[in-house]
């Protein structure tokens, strides 16, 4: 490292190496690789992972014609790749189509050919971002059936399966293969069969499926996402010993934990989807926040917690002894919040009930209309609330970091980061971060209450703010 | 069977004595014991001193592993051995990573090679823009600025 100008050592490997190095990237970076010098024009062509996505030719804002010009574009580069490279090794294929009606065709030849090819990994996608926006994916732009080959492909490690219609998880002719499996926007009946099978499985992700008659998950994952799904059942129990990061999205209701890993790496947690029910308080709040609590105490071994605005409020309402929160060992915090008064007892509970806890990061969302209401306001000044002073353990001897992510400014916020500088006695630093691409007057805004900030203490290092990166 | 050692000589003459079945991670060693039956000491031309012995370094450690390996119960060991490459990696210079690369394609050690080929797109590429890659790699641009437009323009998709 001491030379003064370093040589270009990579371009100077063969060019089968470039190429297994490109290989690695996704496709996109790997396309973007062409521009570097003229040594690199051309090695992306040869890149055995391929990830064709419609959002990447087509902006969701086009329409009418130029719309219809501009997937057609899409498709015609798909094959123009697809025929250049039928004698090419082939390791991975992603193809993503919306509402695939006019394509189908086209599509089940793209299948036929990964299956041909033997890839390890498998993406088929045709959702939309309006099944995202809505919630719902209309029956008739759900056409695409996954070919039997793909059900027979033995040479798979990783598949994604997303909007097809008919999936049968059982038809699979050997589960075992399965590192990573990953299915969305899907009726997914005998679900537990496939997972029954699928000794070998590390992740699993569901996402926005429904019909998964499942009373309990069990399996060696390390990685298991459930994301707005539709689970019949009251209760879903899991049995995850091995489990590292764990995700839950959508309604609430009985989550249990019978034997989870002594400690998981990082938990999500998010009923965000519920947050205009909330705004109405009634019994249905005191029982949802009792069981929020008993899911958090059941998890409390675990080193990062991610949590939404709804547990935020709800966390207060659990007024019933035996369902309070009791202290975790959350090292990291990272709240998901608008910092909207309703939330900051909810912020505090936690605080008292991370005694470990070393970072603290809020994770700024940006505001809606039921984040703005102020129907029912909450029972004290929300100017004083952070006056106050607070004993725990965290802010006295472990809390070193505070960060603030999509940091804007807003009402209460500097309030906020005032009390953790004040109470905190071993807080090194407060990073803020502003969102990618916010203008300079709200950048300086935001620097000015830097500045406040560091001037307040002298302890803690406050730095100018920083873009968010995308 | 009991234990069999194989010495292997570096371009730079440096004798390294090692366990068959550390050595045996590579695929091109066995064909070359085969040619050297007669001499013991397989002479590795590609493969400079230093760079063998981080490849000797990454093949006893993952020999280990292949040993122990009982089955369900290596959960925690494949977490360690990953942790592992990650700090083996990390503590490399480029110019280390890229003989490495070489060395471990010569010799055929199929996980090393992975590993370093996705250490390589992870951490120096992934995530870059044009300028910094460039600068990360020492990368020159050559092209004249019309060039690098019309390859730009040819994959415009993937610049937005």
């Amino acid at each position: 490292m001491s030379m003064s100008a370093q040589a270009d050592l990579i371009s100077t490997l063969p060019n089968d190496l470039l190429v297994r190095i490109v290989s690695c990237l996704p496709f996109k970076e790997c396309v973007r690789t062409s521009v570097l010098s003229k040594r690199w024009r051309h090695q992306h062509r040869d890149t055995t992972n391929l990830g064709f996505k419609e959002s990447d030719f087509v902006s969701p804002y086009l329409q009418g014609r130029a719309r219809i010009d501009a997937r057609q574009r899409f498709v015609d580069f798909v094959f123009e790749w697809v025929d250049r490279v039928q004698h090419g090794v082939v390791e991975g294929f992603e193809i993503s189509l919306s509402n695939p009606v006019d394509y189908l065709q086209e599509v089940q030849a793209l299948i036929a050919f990964a299956v041909r090819k033997q890839v390890k990994n498998l993406a088929i996608d045709f959702s939309s971002h309006v099944w995202r926006r809505t919630g719902r994916a209309p029956r008739d732009e759900v056409v695409v059936e996954v070919p039997p080959g793909v059900y027979n492909l033995t040479s798979l490690e990783s598949l994604t399966v997303i909007g097809c219609k008919g999936f049968d998880p059982t038809r699979f002719a050997d589960p075992g293969i399965f590192k990573s499996l990953s299915l969305g926007w899907m009726k997914l009946y005998d679900l537990d069969e496939l997972l029954s099978k699928a000794f070998r499985l590390e992740t699993l992700s569901l996402n926005h499926c429904w019909g998964i008659y499942m009373m309990d998950m069990a399996g060696g994952m390390r990685e298991v996402s459930i994301e707005n799904c539709d689970l019949p059942y009251v209760s879903l129990s899991f049995d995850l010993p091995r489990v590292d990061i764990f995700k839950y999205t959508g309604d609430i209701f009985c989550l249990q934990f019978d034997k989870m890993n002594t400690t998981v790496k990082e938990i999500h947690l998010d009923f965000r989807k519920l947050i205009r029910q909330c705004d109405n308080p009634s019994k249905s709040n005191i029982a949802e926040g009792g069981m929020i609590c008993d899911i958090l105490n059941d998890l409390k071994s675990h080193v990062t917690l991610t949590l939404c605005p709804y547990l935020l409020q709800v966390i207060p309402e659990s007024i019933h002894r035996e369902h309070f929160l009791r202290p975790m060992k959350t090292k990291h915090l990272v709240l998901k919040t608008w910092l909207n008064p309703k939330e900051f007892n909810g912020i505090m509970i936690l605080l008292s009930n991370c005694p470990d806890l070393e970072t603290l990061t809020f994770d700024i969302l940006p505001p809606t209309p039921s984040s703005k209401a102020r129907k029912n306001p909450p029972s004290f000044d929300p100017k004083t609330y952070w006056m106050k002073k607070m004993r725990c353990i965290c802010l006295m001897k472990t809390l070193k970091v505070v960060v603030v992510k999509n940091f804007v400014r807003g009402r209460d916020d500097l309030n906020v980061l005032k009390f953790l500088i004040r109470s905190g006695a071993v807080l090194e630093r407060v990073e803020l971060y502003v969102p990618f691409g916010v203008d300079e007057d709200k950048k300086r805004f935001v620097d000015e209450g830097a500045e406040m900030l560091q001037r307040s203490s002298k302890h803690v290092h406050v730095p100018c703010a920083q873009y968010l990166r995308r | 069977m009991s234990k069999k050692n194989i010495v292997l000589k570096s371009s730079n003459g440096i004798i390294f004595e090692v366990e068959e079945a550390v050595a045996l991670q590579s695929e091109t060693i066995p064909y070359m014991i085969e040619d050297d039956c007669a001499n013991d000491t397989i002479p590795l031309a590609n493969v400079t001193g230093d760079i063998l012995a981080l490849v000797i370094e990454y093949c006893k450690k993952h020999v280990v592993v292949a040993d122990g390996d009982g089955g369900g119960s290596s959960s925690s060991s494949q977490e360690d051995l990953k942790n592992w490459d990650a700090q083996f990696m990390n503590d490399l210079d480029q110019s280390k990573i890229f003989n490495l690369l070489l060395a471990a394609d010569f010799l055929n050690i199929k996980t090393l090679f992975d590993l370093t080929c996705q250490f390589v797109a992870d951490t120096m590429i992934k995530g870059k823009s044009v300028e910094e890659v460039r600068r990360t790699l020492n990368i020159e641009k050559d092209y004249t600025s019309e060039e690098e437009a019309k390859a730009r323009q040819e994959n415009e998709w993937a610049f937005k």
